[in-house]
């Protein structure tokens, strides 16, 4: 009977135990996919300009503001909005060095279309980028189905 | 000067675009803080059980109408209390046997047929002739191309306990969203609409919009406001402001679904899109300053009204500041390197049917859909296909009136071949 009280407390103690070390795990990752985050803002200003560095900030915020209602773990959340930042950013440059060769290639009026075309472009990554995310946020439970 | 102008015109645009965004993001946060608190169990004995009357406006209608005849007379709501008026109006097809068959089997059942002397002359004048058979003290709409829940009619009746309310609205979900591309794109917009819009508008106690079918009257509400005016193409919208007007409520139930078919070509997307800015931007004229006056509505049902009212100009404006941004940037103007990044965000927050790719997102979200989302990049192109709708109804409609043409619109109404749908087997 003691023994198996003594087992009992021992493996409550574990789970309590495994518990906080998750939470230590996530927190960090927490924290490293925020700085990840912070980082692409920055790389954002220096290698394109302020105005992309705005807009990537206010898509952050506006991201995280809706998906913070959504039943699905923090970690999960900033890690999904770190892989989007990290994308976006090799999008943009990606975009910019096609926007130099093609202006090296067929005179300097491609950067004038090429800046013209570049908002709309981050936009297009933006949207797809959010509603491909959201498949990961599902919980998976209660599909909406007809009630006839 | 023009310079000058040209950025004026810009800001202010830009300002009226972002109180568009900031709205329909209040909107979507609304919802969610919905969606996480549980919801309150529906009386099921409900007290309430007023005799119902049903419009059903029909105009050769003979592919869909026997589907929904058969789902009414499987309605769970007392026989003894309901009363179904097809209005076969002027149809010369097979509408007016059908409707006939199943009124000679079921009592609460009954047809009005109008010959083309006397129908045919649009939806509203179909539902004023239904309206004064009526004898319920509730009246329900339904397209003969829906397909209702059974429950339906105890889930609309509910909220007409409070005296205020004078009509509710049910959820209109898109029947023949797997047919093509198109049919799942209005599913998207009509989920924006639908599962976030007018949840949120009920919840804040904004302009609860009438959507013109899946909708419960009072009476004696519809007789004060004069019934549906002949004259409108958005009779539904002319309805809600009237009801507003006349110091009454709209409450919206987002668990009283009805399923449409949607329109599934880009043909009828056009005709039935041009029909509905025509019609919103008549009411917008019509309705845009005794929405200021009147004293029944409060101030952030006065703004809502009236963004609301303007919402078929907005594909415009956003279209033309884009254009002046351009504009701009070739006049290398100080601020538009900074603000240029803005207009086409904003410019994509409006794609789909006017509600932002986040609304709908969240919407799908909400509805638990885990692949209907991954069409919403594929909105911007109905946007940009609403821009030249939104401008014909405009031009219609200034041309109309510097003629000072007026009379009764006739019946536009979308072909409905009852063909294809994810949730009933015909």
């Amino acid at each position: 009977m003691v023994k198996l009280k003594k087992q009992s407390l021992q493996s409550h103690f574990i789970i309590k135990q495994r518990g906080r070390v998750v939470k230590i795990i996530e927190k960090s990752a927490t924290a490293l996919f925020l700085t990840i985050i912070s980082f692409c803002i920055l790389a954002f200003y220096k290698y394109l300009n302020l105005g992309s560095a705005m807009v990537l900030l206010i898509t952050n915020l506006l991201f995280f503001s809706l998906i913070y209602y959504l039943k699905s773990r923090t970690v999960k959340k900033i890690a999904l909005m770190a892989i989007g930042n990290i994308a976006g950013l090799l999008f943009s440059l990606f975009y910019q060095f096609l926007a130099s060769q093609f202006s090296y290639l067929f005179g300097s009026s491609m950067i004038l279309i090429s800046e013209i075309l570049f908002p709309f472009s981050v936009s297009f990554f933006a949207v797809s980028f959010w509603s491909y995310g959201l498949t990961f946020l599902y919980d998976g439970k209660n599909k909406k189905e007809a009630t006839t | 000067m023009i310079v000058e102008l040209l950025e004026f015109a810009f800001l202010l645009i830009i300002t009226l675009i972002l109180a568009y965004g900031v709205r329909h993001y209040l909107f979507t946060i609304t919802v969610l803080k919905l969606a996480n608190k549980p919801r309150k169990a529906r009386v099921t004995e409900n007290s309430n059980e007023p005799y119902v009357s049903i419009l059903v406006p029909a105009h050769n209608e003979e592919k869909v109408i026997e589907r929904l005849l058969k789902q009414l007379t499987l309605l769970t709501y007392p026989k003894n209390k309901l009363h179904v008026i097809v209005v076969n109006d002027a149809s010369f097809d097979q509408t007016g046997r059908i409707a006939e068959k199943y009124s000679q089997v079921y009592d609460f059942i009954e047809v009005l047929h109008r010959d083309k002397n006397v129908g045919g002359k649009g939806k509203a004048s179909a539902m004023n002739a239904g309206l004064q058979r009526a004898i319920g003290e509730i009246i329900l709409c339904f397209d003969a191309d829906y397909y209702p829940q059974k429950d339906i009619v105890e889930k609309l009746v509910e909220a007409f306990v409070d005296p205020k309310v004078g009509a509710v609205q049910g959820r209109v979900v898109v029947l023949n969203e797997p047919q093509n591309i198109v049919t799942r794109l209005v599913a998207l917009e009509r989920i924006g609409g639908y599962r976030v819009d007018q949840e949120a508008r009920d919840s804040l106690g904004l302009i609860t919009q009438f959507g013109g079918t899946v909708g419960a009257f009072r009476h004696s509400v519809l007789e004060k406001i004069g019934g549906w005016d002949p004259s409108v193409l958005a009779e539904d919208t002319d309805l809600t402001f009237k009801v507003y007007l006349a110091g009454y409520k709209i409450r919206y139930k987002v668990d009283a679904e009805c399923y449409e078919e949607a329109v599934d070509n880009w043909r009828a997307y056009w005709h039935q899109r041009v029909r509905w800015a025509k019609g919103h931007m008549q009411c917008f004229f019509r309705h845009c300053f005794q929405v200021l006056k009147s004293s029944n509505l409060n101030t952030k049902e006065k703004i809502d009204g009236l963004m609301i009212l303007s919402v078929y100009f907005m594909p415009l404006l956003v279209f033309f500041s884009s254009l002046i941004s351009i504009l701009l940037l070739f006049l290398d103007v100080y601020f538009i390197s900074y603000a240029w990044f803005f207009v086409p965000v904003l410019f994509y927050c409006f794609a789909g049917n006017f509600a932002p790719f986040y609304e709908v997102g969240i919407g799908v979200y909400l509805d638990n859909r885990t692949r209907t989302q991954w069409l919403i990049p594929l909105l911007i192109f109905t946007f940009l296909y609403n821009i030249p709708i939104c401008m014909k109804a405009l031009l219609d409609i200034m041309f109309n009136k510097t003629l000072r043409k007026k009379g009764l619109e006739p019946w536009y109404k979308t072909v409905h071949l009852g063909q294809g749908n994810s949730y009933i087997k015909n």
